[in-house]
Formats: C-alpha cells, structure tokens, sequence
C-alpha cells in the first residue's frame, strides 16, 4: 500500500492527473517520484522480480495483484463471489507499462455504445449494478521487437510459355535491409482468452513508460503465466508478412518476380530478423465478468483507447419478436414480387437447410475449438503438463487432402449432376438451374466439410469430435439433414399432386426452423465460457 | 352356257362392287367416328362461322376450340365456348388439346397460339395428353393480367380435374379463373400465402442473424491497424536485381477445344409472351 507522506492515507493512481493521489488530503505525487523502500531495493535487483499481495480464487484459481484489499471480495475472471485468499509473492517485474488513460466513466461509455448496436442482448446486460462490477486490470502481454540490418539476397523467377514450353527466367536480387519493428504485443495470462484480447486491439505502445509498481495502486494487475516464446512465431510472421509484401511491390523485385507465391518464401527466409526480444509490459484493460448458468462471460474496454468488446448472447424472445417485425413487410414483398411453384419451393426449402447445415457446422466446429481450448495459444500452452513446447498442429500448416484433390473435386461434380437432374424433374429453366447449382455447390462443400472434418482433424493431430463434442455435433446437424432427406425423396419419387411438394416442403422448414434455434443456441455457447480452470495455486480441480 | 356363265359373271361383279362400297361405308363410318368431334367442325365451322369460333362483335377478339385429342364431347364444346365469350371483351381465348405432341407443352402453346393469333393479345390453354401436362400461354396485354406467375396458380388450381379425367371442368374452371382475373377480381392462393410466411419468417430469421454475427462478434483488428500502432522502420536500399539463368519445361497446351469466336451482332426482337403450367 502506498501511504500519502502528508496524512498517511491511501495513495491511488489517478488518471485524470497520471499522478498518484490522496483523496484526504488531495497530495499528488509523480509515480516515478514516490517509491517505496522495498520499490528502490526491486528495482536494483539483479533478479528481475518485485514483491506483490497476490489473491487467489480457490473455485477457479485465478490471480490478481492488487494492493487493496477490497480485491478480496468477488473473482474477476469467474465472476465468483468469494473471500479471495492472498499472499506475499514475487512477482516477474514488467519492463514497461501503458498506464490508465480511459476512466470507469469512459468505459461505461464504451460498454453503452457498444450495447447499442446488440439489438437482441438481454437487458440484464444494461444492468447498472452489473456495470458498476466493471474492474481496472493491468493485464500482461509480451510485447516484441524484431531488428534487421543487413545486405540481403533473395530469388526471383518470371515464367512466360512459349509454344509447347513454359520458360522461367530466373534472378538473383540483393539489396540492403534496415528494419525494425517493436510494439507487437500479445497476452502473457492464459486467464485472458486470444479472441477478447485480440478484439481490444491494438494499443498504441508508443506510450509505453517504464515500469514502477506505484502506477499499479488503486488498480489489479493480472499475473503472467505464459512464455515470451509462445507468441514469438506469431509475431515474427506478422512482421515477415508486411516486410515481404512491402518489398515485393518495389519495381525491381515487381519485375524479378521476387516475392511471389512461388518466390516468397525464399523471400521471407532472407528477411528473418536477426534479432527480436521480447519484453513483460503491463496494459490497461477494464474488465467486467458475469456469470451466466454454470459459465461465465466477459466484457472487456481497452483502458487506453476505449475500444470495447463483450461476450454478446442473444436473449431469444428478443431475436424472435424481432423476426417477426421483419418478416410482415418481407411477407407482403414476397407476395408482390413472387409466386413459387411447389417443385421450386422445396427447391428452395433443401438449400436453405443446406445453409442451416453449414451455419450449423462452422458454429459447432468453433465450439469445439474453443471449448478444447486449441485456438488460445497461451491456454494451451498451459494445458500443457509441465509447460512442454507447443503441439505440433499449432505451428503445422494445412495440407492438401484427398478432397480437394481431382478425383475429391470429382465428386462435387457428380453431385452437381446430380442437382441438375432434379431440377430437370421440377422443370426449371436454364438461368435458373445454373444459379440453383452454384448454391448448391458452395453449400454441399459445406456438408461434405461436416462428413470430412474428423479425418481431417485427425490428421492434423487435432481433437477430434469424441464424447461430448460428438454427441454435440450430430444431433444437431441430423435435423436439416433429415428435412434434406424428406425433400430429396419426394424430388426424386416426383408425384403429380402438389401436396406431396408442399408437405415436402413445410417438413424441411420446419426442420430449418429448428435449426435456427440450434444455431442462436450455439451462438449463445460461444458467447459463455467455460469456468476456467487454471490450475494455479487454488482451483477447483487442483488437488 | 355363255350366257349362263355371262349372268353369273355380272352377279359376281355386282356382288364384289357391293363389297367393295359395303368396305368404303364401313371405312368411312371408322373414319368419321374417328375424326375429333370439335376439331372436325371446328375447320367447317371456322369458315362457316358456327358455334365452336366465336368473334367478339365489340373488340373483334376471337374464342375457339380445337380438341384434336377429343376430350370434350360436342355439348361440352358448346358449353366452354360460352364461358370463354366473356374473355374475349379483353383478347382473343383458345382451348386446345392434343395427344400427339413431340416436343414441350410449352412450345406447343407458344406455337399454336402464334399460329391463331399472331402478336395479338390473348391467352390460350393448352391439354397436353402425349405429355400429361396442362398450360397457359398469354401475350400481350393479356399477359400483363395473366402472368407467369397467376398461369402456374391457375393450373396448380386445376390440375387435380384433369388427373381426375375431368378435362371440361378442368378447361371450364381456368378460363373462369382467367376471366376473373381480367374483370380486375382476386382468384384463391392459399398455399402461396402459407409458404411466403414461413419463407419469410425464415428469411428474417437467418436475416438477423447475420446482423448478430456482424455486429456483435469478436474481431481481430485488420493488419494495417496493429501497423498503424506499432514502431515500424523499414528501409531498403541499392536494389539490383541480376539475371541468373534460364529453365525450360516441356508443357505442351492442350488443343482439346479451339477458342469461341467473336460475339454476334445484336439478336432480334424475341418473341414476348409466357405462363406456366402442371403435369397432371
């Protein structure tokens, strides 16, 4: 805690001024100016670490710095009212930090405004009293630099055809490289998920200062759990990216081809940097969690540049009411402007259950992926029994499978075939038939994705759809497909009678409708998240 | 003897002659009983002006019957025929029917209705035995009434009389519903009504899940942003860039089709016109 020289009473970062301040007696003082005995004695050591009060949840495990110890009362990362347990540590010291610059006002600001544009969020969202929980977290990140200065040499090739020859002109460039980027930051704490970081992004670095506790006071610092190494190839092929792109349009190398698809490896490969770094800095972030049934979401409000990103469900009477006001005026247009012959209209009802099935499978898949916690590289690393390097599918790169292969391509075109015979049947025109197949065959690349996808999974070492996922999976894809079915059969038996078509039809809307439902409800998985586990010192599952 | 057997042989004459006319009767009874009961008058009648044409007084728009599948029996013809004079205050109207038709219901109804009428406006509808199918063609001003869309409701209405063989009330109950149309009244579409609700219902709701993914879903900011945001220095300089060597690979081009040729001049006027229709 850090006293007030003047009356003794708290001192509290204040960021209006950027100064520290005493609400009693209404002293500021330079952060840099006020230290601690023990604040000089951590910055001379030789170890890199500073001394902290850490709470502990013990339902989810979670760490929070703080020196106040009103911090003990609820859980930022669970959301659970509990008496948090603390203790002394020391703590990795950041080597810099962005300090507050967004007040509790302005992150209000920004959690309304960004409320506005979710039309169909519950309005237990818009909850003072939930709002109020909003919290100032310094969050970690690692934040890198990469240097370059050095003469390069790199290939290039044009290949032009000539008769029955394709002559390729091969070329050698050199040049001299000065490059530097820094400011590159990524979220060192697996409690703090990739997509809500990356979502607040970026924050300007430019106005990073050097670390000093004392800018922590008054706020909660999240502790780092995650290697500087983790993100290292992340960041480095961000930096080759724009590096490559950005030479490769110079005329030169435009006219040497270098940097192109076939070339621009090479071309990365000349460019890695020579040097990179990495450095902990501590990032202002506001933070809001709320529980939601036995998961958790969050809210998030850079505390630098305002930017605000929330887990958004969708309150389904909302959504429903909402529906039912677009549809009347799409009702009345669709009426003006169209009359369905029956054969068409269960046309009409297949594709748009293949689009259910799509939606439906992209959803489920991200689900999966997300619950597994494989698109978080910092949680996964520290899944990762005794913090081992990474597995191998996160740094692999897709391979070319059977699928999209010829004789894989093959099959779309049979099942293109296929369309146009049914088509044939129900009598529809040629535009019309072209276009039909066009849908069909962007969608059936949908469905042949949900039957090829744990293979695929499997062979990029991935989780594949075993246990809950798979009983996730399917049951709920199984409902379009059987609308699917139903209609298929009667396009293929043909009956003369309309009710056949029409029976047909309103069987797979119904089932399309269902998976509608399916479809909010899985939106609504991804906006929860499990309650997290984090295995630190505490935690349900621990012990 | 000779004259005996002169006698005889004049008796087989006239009994062979008598065969032979008893066969022509026997034929031309087959041929006559055979003949379409309307189509057959229909070509007496179209130049005597009898009751399977009839020739609107005020606007000169014709109605008239050509049932060369023989479908309808006179009565019937006659009957039809009255209902199809109230269309002939807005275009000329036709029934026909055939049961030998190689090609499309449509193309017969196109064709037909060309060959009655012209470029005229009117409407025709068409009992396609060979095919199963029934159509309505319009054209012209009729066919602003008588869409494409209306033609296919008003024989999705009708086709359940024609699977019923029931082929004058299916003709009699189209030009009722055609000739409702055209007085500016409503015919019954209950199952369009149904189907655009529900389509609409889940147009709207995939609608506004799509503005949920847009609007609300986490993103990454794009790259020229986290650029925009970060130190970047990148300098390059003295760029040469030297010729090296040459490779050549055989890929010989594959001579399976010739290029199109050169786009053809503007197409005619189309021919205008169109419906719809159902297999019965």
């Amino acid at each position: 805690m850090y006293k007030c020289p003047n009356c003794a009473g708290s001192l509290t970062f204040d960021i209006a001024s950027q100064m520290l301040h005493c609400i009693y007696c209404e002293t500021r003082i330079d952060p840099y100016g006020y230290s601690r005995e023990k604040d000089a004695e951590e910055k001379e050591s030789p170890s890199g670490e500073y001394e902290a009060t850490i709470f502990t949840c013990p339902q989810c495990g979670a760490e929070l710095i703080s020196e106040d110890t009103t911090a003990a009362t609820f859980c930022s990362f669970c959301g659970a009212s509990t008496i948090l347990d603390s203790r002394v540590s020391r703590e990795r010291r950041p080597g810099s930090i962005i300090p507050f610059t967004k007040t509790k006002e302005d992150c209000r600001a920004a959690y309304g405004k960004m409320l506005r544009r979710a039309w169909f969020a519950p309005k237990e969202l818009k909850d003072e009293a939930l709002i109020e929980k909003f919290r100032g977290i310094y969050m970690p990140y690692w934040v890198y630099s990469f240097e370059k200065k050095e003469h390069i040499i790199f290939p290039g090739r044009r290949t032009h055809r000539k008769g029955d020859y394709r002559i390729t002109d091969h070329y050698q460039l050199n040049c001299q490289i000065d490059a530097e980027y820094g400011g590159l930051a990524y979220d060192a704490s697996s409690a703090f998920s990739d997509d809500l970081s990356g979502a607040i992004a970026p924050f300007d670095l430019k106005q990073k200062k050097v670390f000093t506790p004392s800018f922590l006071s008054g706020f909660y610092a999240d502790t780092s759990d995650v290697e500087e190494e983790v993100y290292l190839s992340d960041a480095e092929e961000f930096v080759l990216k724009d590096a490559c792109d950005t030479l490769a349009r110079e005329s030169v190398c435009r006219d040497c081809g270098a940097g192109r698809k076939e070339t621009e490896d090479a071309l990365k490969n000349a460019l890695r940097p020579s040097q990179s770094s990495a450095e902990l800095a501590m990032l202002p972030v506001w933070f809001l969690s709320y529980r939601n049934g036995g998961r958790v979401s969050y809210a998030v409000v850079n505390g630098q540049t305002g930017k605000a990103a929330a887990d958004l469900p969708v309150d389904k009477k909302r959504y429903l009411f909402g529906s039912l006001l677009l549809a009347v005026p799409l009702f009345f247009w669709l009426n003006l402007n169209f009359t369905i012959i029956p054969g068409r209209l269960l046309l009409m009802s297949i594709a748009l259950a293949l689009f259910c099935v799509y939606i439906s499978n992209l959803q489920l898949t991200y689900i999966l992926e997300r619950e597994s916690g494989e698109n978080d590289k910092g949680l996964a690393f520290k899944n990762q029994a005794g913090k081992r390097p990474l597995p191998e599918w996160a740094q692999k790169r897709r391979k070319k499978n059977f699928w999209q292969s010829f004789p894989g391509s093959g099959l779309y075109v049979v099942l293109g075939l296929l369309v146009l015979q049914l088509l044939g049947i129900v009598g529809a025109a040629i535009w019309e038939e072209l276009i039909m197949l066009i849908i069909f065959g962007m969608l059936a690349d949908g469905i042949l994705g949900v039957i090829r996808g744990t293979s695929q999974r499997k062979r990029q070492k991935k989780k594949v759809f075993t246990g809950e996922h798979f009983r996730e999976k399917w049951p709920t894809l199984i409902k379009p497909l059987s609308g699917i079915l139903f209609a298929v059969v009667i396009l293929v038996l043909n009956p003369v009678s309309d009710w056949f078509y029409y029976i047909g039809a309103f069987v797979c809307m119904g089932t399309v409708l269902w998976a509608i439902m399916d479809i909010i409800r899985q939106h609504n998985l991804l906006t929860t998240r499990k309650l997290i586990q984090l295995g630190r010192r505490g935690g349900d599952e621990v012990g | 003897m000779d004259r005996k057997f002169g006698k005889k042989k004049r008796k087989g004459r006239f009994f062979t002659l008598r065969i032979f006319a008893g066969l022509l009767v026997f034929l031309g009874g087959i041929l006559l009983i055979g003949m379409p009961k309307c189509y057959g008058k229909e070509h007496q009648d179209f130049e005597e002006g009898l009751p399977n044409v009839y020739e609107n007084p005020d606007t000169g728009y014709r109605a008239l019957i050509e049932d060369q599948a023989e479908l309808l029996t006179e009565g019937d013809c006659q009957s039809l025929l009255e209902s199809m004079k109230k269309i002939t205050a807005y275009g000329n109207t036709a029934f026909l029917t055939t049961n030998t038709n190689s090609g499309s219901t449509e193309k017969f109804a196109r064709d037909n209705y060309r060959r009655l009428f012209g470029t005229d406006s009117g409407t025709v509808f068409v009992i396609d035995m060979d095919n199963r199918n029934i159509w309505i063609f319009s054209d012209g001003a009729v066919y602003k009434v008588i869409t494409k869309a209306y033609a296919n409701t008003i024989t999705d209405n009708v086709y359940r009389y024609a699977s019923k063989e029931d082929y004058y009330y299916c003709a009699a109950e189209a030009f009722y519903e055609i000739n409702k149309l055209l007085e500016g009244q409503k015919i019954g579409r209950p199952m369009k009504y149904i189907s655009n609700a529900l389509l609409a219902m889940i147009l709207s709701l995939l609608a506004n899940f799509g503005l949920i993914i847009v609007f609300t879903r986490l993103r990454k900011p794009r790259e020229d942003v986290i650029l925009a945001h970060i130190h970047r220095k990148l300098v390059y300089s003295n760029i040469v860039g030297t010729y090296s060597y040459q490779t050549k690979i055989y890929d010989p081009v594959s001579h399976g089709s010739s290029g199109g040729g050169g786009g053809g001049g503007r197409s005619g006027g189309g021919s205008s016109g169109g419906g719809g229709g159902h297999s019965f």
